[in-house]
């Protein structure tokens, strides 16, 4: 569809007819409607969250910020540590992700296809849990109260590794690098055999050539993990809000949850719109420098053969670092978590074990007599919700990837196109928090005739709808690409309408797709902490809420206990979802 | 089975062998060309050449035989590889011209020499050099992702040259271009291999090619050399059923005939003495050999018309009987439609005689689904 | 279409959307409190058959104990059903703030804190309303029925580990807490993040004087003030930070960093008095620390407010006359989670447990509400400066 400016001497009756065939062609209608709900979703929080900041308390909140003597500690200092941590969890994340890559795709290593599947995992795994688990291990006595394993043992373990920067940098590497793995992994894959060897033809060494050609080949997947690495790295709240406190340690993201939840809604605005310009300056930078990397795929043809570096006695060493990486990554934490669910003292495993914290009844010398997880009236409700939610926003998100893989893909260089594409990018930019709170400012109170959404599944359904837009997107936009066009096109010839097409020929094709990205974004949801701190009320309220208050208040056990359920359902749902994908992993076939 | 016994052979393969675990991929080939030949190594899919082809790359190790470069032992069975691709002083083009994305099309072709030290003032002339060889002097900037499949074709070309190497080693080059670039492609080719001097090896399905480009043919089916010789010598004398039905536009005749009574008969036709021969066989005939009647007579089989193709100012026609396909060249068209009755008169006698067994039925099918190109590689 | 027009194209609808929404703006809720209602003028039984009708009652606590009383309230009115929910009083002022700017209140009572914010916000804007039985409304001093009523006095307060010090407490001066020998070992919650601790940061503020006369009495000599501290209140709050005050997020975090048994050398801390009731069950020590110069800590109400526009407002006053308690000596089933050491009755008919120090005893400052309120956020933002 050509949406061109009009011609200057148009008739403007011409106009109006422009417009009625234009409103005939589904790709306008199915765009209308996408940009729409695109509309509310994404654009009307994130022209709220900017709109608070220029009135009149805003402006004061601005200078509060930025000039005066808060700014130090509110925004200054919380920026370097947020940019800091987003570097080195970036740089981290690409260098263990790209080198297990290497090691799985490029070369003979025993067992690699078992270190391809643990490496893929961690991502699964919810980040509050990998602080959970760091905390029973090496948390030490600095705030009192329970400690973990490492001192109750004896070991003095000092204050920088207990808290703060360094274990916040460790747990976010080892929790991004397998986000990082599989996209490095992926390219590497599709690196046709062919341009090794000409490599070789030309006289070169394995080095020269996996460093003059495959890493530059497979740089644009490596630069891609980076960012996303760097970007989440940078908006994640549950990290440094469970282990920076002691010892004074803010972040961006802490900063505004601190503010919001105080009353300080501008302020956490102006820190939200600052957070936003941060990591879009970012995402802006880097997509300068992979500028052409994008249609590298296309030249190598055909893909899949492949010639693997006999490692010779590296093998086993470097096997050894690999699996130690994807142990301690994986296996190890959720031991730790499931084995500290059943501790008696908490810190202490291998002293007396007890189901209490799941299956016990209250106890009031425990915990002030919160009942075991799987036993708690509250905490069931609370799974309930979580599944309802994680299950709404799956179809919901489905549905969206549906309608903007079809306007981008079969209407892709209109504007209408373009709008929506931007649009569905955008909730990538804005943390979780803020996203939640200009929620709570949009829709928090009754728009005209709609009622108020504080407090319903219906607010967390939308916020959790609108955070995953960016992947329903990126689902929509490579479900529907391989749909080819030719097929909706023969449907025409023979006649079908628009609606017939869809159930007929475009859902059906889609499905699987769809359903393995409906998968992934129930477990986004199901795990996610920062977009839900804020909306949740003691009516409708999620595990992960439940799990970081437990947390807060000290009953390590039930928030293990929970966390194990979480990344149960987490570890679940994402086989469910390769499984249906089908290519599970591209590289096993040999 | 050598041409001309010169003293140093470009090319040498002796008794060459691969096994890729049970499957004889090559089962013994030998092949020995003199400096600046064009060998084509040809056949359907399948049939070893493109194995032949990496192992002289040197990125395949033989399992059995030998293979010398300019007379020197590159690799053999017993030992394995002993020259690395590296150092053969050969240059493969890819199927898949394997461009690196990441480098320009000046970058491509340089990036080779400085693996082998050039200076820097050499590997920019060179450079020049070879764009302007290969017609595209003004590609040099561009990204491989951003030019067309055939101008792809001539960097792969150019990077492979680049080097000046002895022995060129092509692999189905031109099967990615739509028909009239390659025929174009085709005379290009062989500008640039006269005008390098080299060697060249190359991989095809396609007779035409062969038939244009080669000096030597080798004609390969299921690991073994069918028949190795200039293309004329092919042509004019093929040694077994399957180069037969293989080689030549349109492909020869091959007309199962009975024996009786000493005589070869097809379809009630008589077509000539048997001599020797007693069991049913092949009988050859060139389509140009055979000739279009007006009626039924003795010695002249009624077919079936099927279609006519004009070609250069004369008209293939092919007709059918009892299944069997036939082919003549004929003066002038036809006037007849699909099913129509023509009459065929044969020569005395055929220009080739082979056995008619299950094997030669089995290169027969062979040969007809690689010529209609139903296989593709 | 050009560039311009491009992005022309796409900025139009975020204008026009950012000018929507600037618009929506704050739709405050119902005016502040108009007439009587008549609920509050019925008798007790009148209110029990009204609550029965209604079958339950949402309470918003800012105290875990809520529980135990819900469990004494539903064993006395068996067909009314209490739905308690433990939040930290700033959590409350945020969701009933929500809630009311929604129009949809979820809570029937708040059992709430940090009474400057709730006098200065939520009573204001009319969001939670008072109610005083009359039963009580004799026994209960008249400071503390306006502008809410309260059932008690809770306390934020200087304690130590009663195990490691069984001599009594080892600080009898405030500014002890900021000396080498205490750094990194008193803890507190992050006044940002809990109300009542800011309230006892502004109080420190508030009594500036007193803490200047403490200074001098500890030091020897008067106080000299940093660049950009106004008085000496700000002045300890500096000096604390500044020696490695631990900060946490929960009251329990402190009760066990400070109570713990076992320890040789445990962290003092603020906390409340009344947590002490916990000791036995929780393994802990904790003790006050009276006698100190110039005071432990703050005094100060926890308010029962009805919800504007409650879903239950006979059951929420109910709930309050429950948690006055009854005629009994102690105050009966309704106040007893509340009739520990450290929790002062209102009511003046309540004899005070044994072995619990009165609040002359402990010394502990009562905040006037109204101050507090004023300079609060200054004192937070100092805070701030110094995190």
């Amino acid at each position: 569809m050509n949406s061109a400016a009009p011609a200057a001497a148009t008739p403007p009756g011409a106009l109006f007819w422009r417009v009625r065939r234009a409103l005939r062609q589904p790709v306008v209608v199915i765009g209308l409607g996408v940009t729409f709900v695109l509309g509310v979703l994404a654009a009307v929080p994130l022209a709220r969250l900017i709109g608070d900041t220029i009135t009149a308390d805003g402006g004061s909140a601005w200078s509060d910020v930025l000039a005066s003597r808060l700014s130090e500690n509110l925004f200054w200092s919380p920026l370097v540590a947020t940019v800091a941590i987003g570097l080195i969890v970036g740089l981290g994340s690409v260098v263990l992700g790209a080198g297990l890559a290497w090691l799985v795709v490029m070369t003979d290593a025993p067992g690699r296809r078992l270190i391809g599947f643990l490496a893929s995992l961690p991502f699964v795994l919810p980040s509050f849990a990998l602080a959970l688990a760091w905390e029973s291990v090496f948390r030490n006595d600095l705030v009192g109260g329970r400690v973990g394993v490492l001192w109750a043992m004896g070991v003095g373990v000092p204050d920088w590794l207990s808290w703060g920067f360094v274990p916040v940098c460790i747990i976010l590497i080892a929790h991004y690098f397998s986000l990082v793995f599989l996209l490095v992994a992926a390219a590497l894959a599709s690196v046709n055999a062919d341009l090794t060897e000409a490599g070789e033809m030309a006289g070169a060494s394995r080095g020269r050539v996996a460093l003059g050609i495959t890493l530059p080949v497979v740089m644009p997947a490596i630069v891609a993990g980076f960012l996303l690495a760097f970007a989440e790295g940078v908006s994640n709240f549950a990290v440094p809000a469970l282990l920076g406190l002691p010892v004074r340690f803010q972040t961006l993201s802490t900063r505004l949850y601190g503010s919001i939840s105080t009353g300080q809604t501008e302020r956490g605005f102006v820190l939200a719109v600052l957070l936003i310009c941060v990591a879009a300056l970012v995402l802006f930078a880097a997509s300068r420098l992979t500028g052409r990397g994008r249609g590298y795929a296309t030249i190598t043809g055909k893909g899949g053969r492949r010639r693997t570096l006999a490692l010779g006695r590296w093998r086993w060493p470097l096997v050894a670092v690999a699996a130690g990486i994807c142990l301690a990554t994986t296996i190890v934490p959720a031991a730790v978590l499931a084995l500290s669910s059943v501790a008696r003292r908490s810190g202490q495993l291998s002293g007396e074990l007890t189901l209490h914290f799941w299956s016990g009844a209250s106890d009031p010398s425990i915990a002030q007599g919160t009942e075991g997880v799987l036993r708690n009236p509250q905490i069931i409700e609370a799974g309930l919700t979580t599944l309802l939610l994680g299950v709404a926003v799956a179809a919901l998100s489905a549905l969206l990837a549906l309608g903007i893989g079809y306007v981008v893909v079969r209407g892709k260089g209109t504007l209408l196109a373009r709008a929506v594409e931007l649009m569905s990018f955008v909730p990538f930019l804005i943390p979780g928090i803020a996203l939640g709170a200009a929620y709570i400012a949009v829709f928090g109170r009754p728009i005209g005739p709609l009622p108020a959404l504080y407090g319903t599944l219906a607010l967390l359904i939308l916020a959790g709808t609108a955070a995953t837009l960016p992947f329903a997107a990126q689902a929509g936009r490579s479900t529907m690409g391989q749909v080819a066009g030719d097929l909706e096109e023969a449907a025409v010839m023979a006649g079908a309408s628009m609606p017939r097409r869809m159930a007929a020929i475009i859902v059906p094709l889609s499905l699987r797709g769809l359903l393995a990205g409906g998968v992934l974004v129930f477990v986004k949801m199901v795990r996610d902490l920062s977009l839900v701190v804020l909306l949740v009320t003691p009516s409708t309220t999620l595990l992960s809420v439940i799990a970081f208050r437990y947390a807060s208040e000290g009953f390590a056990q039930f928030a293990n206990a929970i966390t194990v359920v979480i990344a149960a359902i987490s570890v679940g749902a994402t086989l469910l979802a390769r499984r249906l994908e089908g290519a599970a992993q591209p590289w096993a076939e040999q | 089975m050598t041409i001309e016994a010169t003293a140093t052979q470009a090319i040498d393969l002796v008794g060459l062998h691969k096994r890729f675990g049970e499957v004889r991929a090559v089962d013994g080939v030998d092949i020995a060309v003199p400096p600046g030949s064009f060998l084509v190594l040809l056949g359907p899919s399948g049939c070893g050449k493109t194995t032949i082809l990496r192992m002289l790359a040197g990125l395949e190790t033989p399992t059995g035989g030998e293979i010398r470069l300019n007379g020197t032992v590159v690799a053999d069975g017993r030992r394995g590889t002993l020259l690395p691709p590296g150092r053969r002083d050969a240059g493969l083009v890819f199927q898949s011209y394997a461009l690196w994305p990441h480098m320009t099309v000046s970058g491509n072709i340089e990036w080779p020499l400085k693996v082998r030290r050039w200076s820097q003032a050499a590997r920019r002339q060179r450079v020049t050099e070879v764009l302007e060889l290969l017609d595209i002097p003004e590609l040099g900037g561009r990204y491989p992702g951003e030019i067309s499949g055939g101008q792809q074709q001539r960097v792969a070309i150019a990077r492979t040259i680049g080097p000046r190497p002895s022995i060129l080693l092509f692999d189905e080059p031109l099967s990615n271009l739509d028909a009239k670039l390659r025929v174009e492609m085709r005379s290009e080719l062989l500008r640039i291999h006269r005008a390098t001097a080299a060697t060249s090896v190359y991989v095809t399905h396609d007779q035409v090619e062969a038939m244009t480009m080669a000096s030597h043919v080798a004609v390969m089916r299921r690991g073994r050399i069918e028949q190795f010789g200039a293309p004329r010598t092919l042509l004019a004398d093929p040694a077994t059923p399957f180069v037969a039905s293989f080689i030549g536009t349109p492909p020869a005749n091959l007309v199962p005939a009975e024996v009786i009574e000493g005589r070869f008969r097809y379809g009630g036709v008589d077509l000539g003495p048997a001599g020797e021969i007693g069991e049913p066989s092949l009988l050859m005939y060139r389509p140009e050999t055979l000739q279009l009647v007006e009626a039924e007579a003795p010695g002249v089989l009624r077919i079936e018309f099927g279609d006519a193709t004009p070609v250069a100012g004369r008209d293939i026609v092919t007709g059918w009987f009892e299944g069997n396909r036939l082919t003549a060249v004929v003066e002038q068209q036809p006037q007849a439609s699909i099913g129509d009755p023509l009459y065929l008169r044969f020569p005395d006698r055929p220009q080739a005689v082979f056995a008619h067994d299950a094997d030669a039925a089995a290169a027969i099918a062979e040969a007809t689904a690689s010529a209609t190109g139903s296989a593709p590689e | 279409m050009n560039p311009r027009q491009r992005v022309s194209a796409l900025l139009f609808p975020v204008i026009l959307l950012l000018a929507a929404c600037g618009q929506q703006g704050a739709s405050s809720p119902a005016a502040p409190e108009a007439s009587q209602d008549p609920l509050d003028a019925m008798s007790l039984e009148e209110l029990v058959a009204a609550a029965e009708e209604e079958g339950e009652v949402v309470v918003y606590s800012f105290t875990s104990r809520i529980e135990a009383v819900e469990e004494a309230f539903e064993a006395e009115y068996p067909n009314i059903d209490l739905i308690g929910s433990d939040m930290s009083s700033t959590e409350q002022i945020a969701r009933l703030q929500a809630e009311a700017d929604a129009g949809a209140a979820e809570a029937d009572v708040a059992y709430i804190s940090d009474a400057p914010v709730v006098f200065g916000d939520l009573v204001q804007s009319g969001i939670l309303h008072r109610y005083v039985p009359a039963a009580f409304a004799d026994t209960v001093p008249a400071a503390y029925q306006e502008p809410l009523l309260a059932n008690r006095l809770s306390t934020k307060v200087l304690m130590y580990n009663e195990e490691a010090y069984p001599d009594g407490s080892p600080i009898s001066n405030l500014w002890e807490l900021t000396t080498d020998e205490w750094r990194g070992k008193v803890v507190m919650v992050d006044p940002l993040v809990r109300g009542d601790y800011l309230d006892l940061m502004t109080e420190i503020v508030l009594r500036a004087d007193e803490m200047a006369e403490a200074y001098e009495a500890l030091n020897g000599e008067p106080i000299t003030l940093d660049e950009g501290i106004e008085n000496a209140g700000e002045q300890f709050i500096a000096d604390l930070f500044a020696n490695d005050v631990v900060l946490v997020d929960d009251t329990d975090n402190v009760n066990a960093a400070i109570g713990a048994l076992g320890q040789d050398d445990p962290p003092v801390g603020f906390t409340s008095y009344s947590d002490r009731r916990d000791n036995e069950d929780e393994g802990w020590a904790l003790q006050v620390a009276d006698g100190v110069a110039p005071a432990p800590g703050i005094a100060f109400p926890a308010l029962l407010g009805v919800v504007d526009g409650a879903p239950h407002p006979a059951a929420a006053r109910l709930v309050i006359h429950y948690l006055m308690g009854d005629d009994s000596e102690t105050g009966g089933p309704g106040y007893e989670p509340f009739y520990v050491a450290g929790d002062y009755p209102t009511r003046t008919d309540i004899t005070p447990p044994e072995d619990a120090l009165s609040l002359e005893e402990v010394g502990a400052w009562e905040i006037d509400p109204v101050a507090v309120f004023e300079i609060r956020q200054d004192v937070a933002d100092l805070i701030l400066t110094l995190q």
